[in-house]
């Protein structure tokens, strides 16, 4: 699993964007359609271990999940909902004294 | 290859400026910082309707995360028939999911209860036909799940009944080797230490139970039929033997009267301690509405539905406040695709009820003519009310084909659709293509990343 790019390599990047441009641009994955590869997730931009590359104007700035928020990056979100004790909306529900839907 | 934007991919401009790039097909959610967002408008605005992009411009690197998020799809992949295929595996192929009404009877009186006048609670006859059936079916087929919804009436006054059949379905998911799981939907007055024990032995995880505000609001609209007694205090001493055991789904069922109340029981829940990162006590807003002939009464008094959302993102903020995990979870609206949208129109959903009926839509489960079978008669797969939700399907609908909502909607409740309930259908509608972006955008700010 790709997690956040280490701190070291980040400030020699920082130097050269901030050189060229004022604010680089940030794509943030939040949820991935499906369980990726690592060589789908290296397209991308994604390394995987400590280290990501953000290549481009482009950036992976998060990338592992957070106790904070449910889900962010993350190949299964059912497990994520199941260890959450929730399940998805998507499951049929016969609602309850008034239904939900 | 040449590339078409998909017709379910949403741009949605956050407050910050950032922006949210989100499909309701693939599920696919990204956030993008100003500048990129401005790109992403740009790219997916320079071939609009389906028509296809410039080759020129996959070389933007931006493209390529368009595509792995199934933003931009080939040109050549047909969405509508690929939902329809889903639609019609995945509902096949349906976990087992049976609610169960053990008795019709309720020590309360609620005044807009969906669920008529029948009494009467299930025998062991009735039981030991469920387990017959229930025995028939793992015998001819894998589940990928089972659940069970115990509700009623008052499902823990049949104590013995949820004893008995969950530790015959428990036997038979370890023998088929099927994850099992169980919720009770309760009103939360008959919580003794027992019915803890049984429902921890029953393999029940979550609870919903169901308060409409403080105690004057609650009692008055959720009365005790021994009208000595008030349901608040007794649901409120229930949930003290629950909560931190079990999942809480925490239902407050609004209209009109007691929307402003919700305030009120969200406070009274800070001061007994249950809100919290990890305490999985869930309160929650649910609009009432007017389901069934049973609660026709109740039409009135419903709130709009952006009356509805606007209270509900602002509980939505103060529940964070307090700590409750409320960004990305389904149970507060966060949108996700559908692969069917209700357990009736599954081949693998089942109602049954203290009469030995089996049924198909749970709003239905009074109504004796809409039942498609009897417990212990062989169930007749082309009975009339068992073919009109085999074969009804939102894709039938043209509204739905071209709508660009429909992997998460599905066309919402079927039997709105089918019975033509234009009120609900149009609120339904008005609900996906006015607030849920809105609601995505909200979970996105309080997930603060």
């Amino acid at each position: 699993m790709p997690t956040r790019k280490s701190s070291k390599k980040k400030s020699t990047k920082s130097k050269k964007t901030t050189a060229t441009t004022a604010s680089p641009e940030v794509v943030m994955w939040l949820r991935l359609p499906k369980a990726m590869s690592v060589a789908e997730l290296q397209k991308l931009g994604f390394r995987g271990g400590d280290d990501i590359c953000f290549s481009g104007d482009t950036c992976v700035a998060a990338s592992v999940m957070r106790p904070d928020v449910g889900i962010v990056v993350q190949a299964d979100l059912q497990a994520a909902l199941d260890k959450a004790g929730l399940s998805r909306r998507a499951d049929p529900c016969f609602g309850g004294d008034t239904c939900i839907v | 290859m040449a590339w078409k934007a998909s017709h379910y991919t949403h741009l949605i401009p956050l407050n910050s400026g950032d922006g949210v790039v989100y499909n309701g097909l693939s599920g696919a959610l990204v956030k993008l910082s100003p500048g990129a967002f401005t790109r992403c408008e740009t790219i997916l605005a320079s071939a609009p309707h389906g028509k296809p992009f410039e080759a020129s411009i996959e070389s933007d690197d931006l493209f390529a995360h368009l595509i792995a998020g199934s933003f931009v799809v080939d040109q050549d992949f047909d969405e509508l028939a690929f939902i329809e295929n889903q639609y019609n595996r995945e509902r096949s192929r349906s976990q087992f999911l049976l609610t169960i009404l053990p008795t019709f009877g309720c020590n309360l009186g609620c005044d807009y209860c969906f669920v008529g006048k029948k009494k009467g609670a299930m025998d062991r006859e009735r039981q030991d036909q469920i387990i017959e059936f229930v025995t028939k079916r793992f015998e001819n087929q894998k589940f990928p799940r089972m659940s069970v919804d115990w509700f009623g009436g008052e499902p823990l006054l049949a104590l013995p009944a949820i004893e008995y059949l969950s530790a015959a379905f428990l036997d038979l998911c370890a023998r088929y080797e099927t994850p099992y799981s169980a919720q009770v939907i309760t009103n939360g007055t008959m919580m003794s230490d027992k019915a803890v024990d049984v429902m921890t032995n029953a393999g029940v995880d979550r609870l919903q139970i169901t308060l409409d505000g403080l105690k004057e609001i609650h009692d008055v609209r959720r009365p005790s039929k021994l009208r000595v007694i008030s349901s608040f205090e007794q649901t409120i001493l229930g949930l003290g033997k629950v909560v931190g055991k079990f999942v809480i789904r925490l239902r407050i069922n609004v209209d009109k009267h007691n929307l402003p109340e919700a305030w009120r029981l969200l406070d009274f829940f800070a001061e007994q301690g249950w809100l919290g990162a990890d305490i999985a006590f869930y309160p929650y807003l649910a609009r009432i509405s007017p389901f069934t002939d049973a609660c026709a009464s109740v039409a009135t008094e419903v709130c709009s539905i952006d009356e509805f959302q606007e209270t509900n993102t602002r509980w939505m903020k103060r529940l964070h406040e307090h700590g409750v995990p409320v960004a990305f979870q389904a149970l507060y609206q966060f949108p996700e695709p559908k692969l069917y949208n209700c357990g009736a129109i599954g081949n693998n959903g089942f109602i049954f009820n203290p009469n030995g009926e089996i049924h198909k839509c749970g709003l239905a489960v009074d109504d004796s003519t809409e039942a498609i079978g009897m417990l212990g008669q062989e169930l007749d797969s082309n009975h009339a009310n068992a073919v009109k939700w085999k074969e009804w399907t939102p894709l039938a609908n043209p509204v739905c084909r071209g709508c660009e909502f429909l992997p998460s909607c599905l066309g919402g409740c079927p039997r709105n659709q089918m019975q033509m309930r234009e009120v609900q259908k149009k609120e339904n509608c008005q609900y996906y293509q006015q607030h849920e972006n809105r609601i995505l955008a909200t979970h996105m700010e309080l997930a603060q990343l």
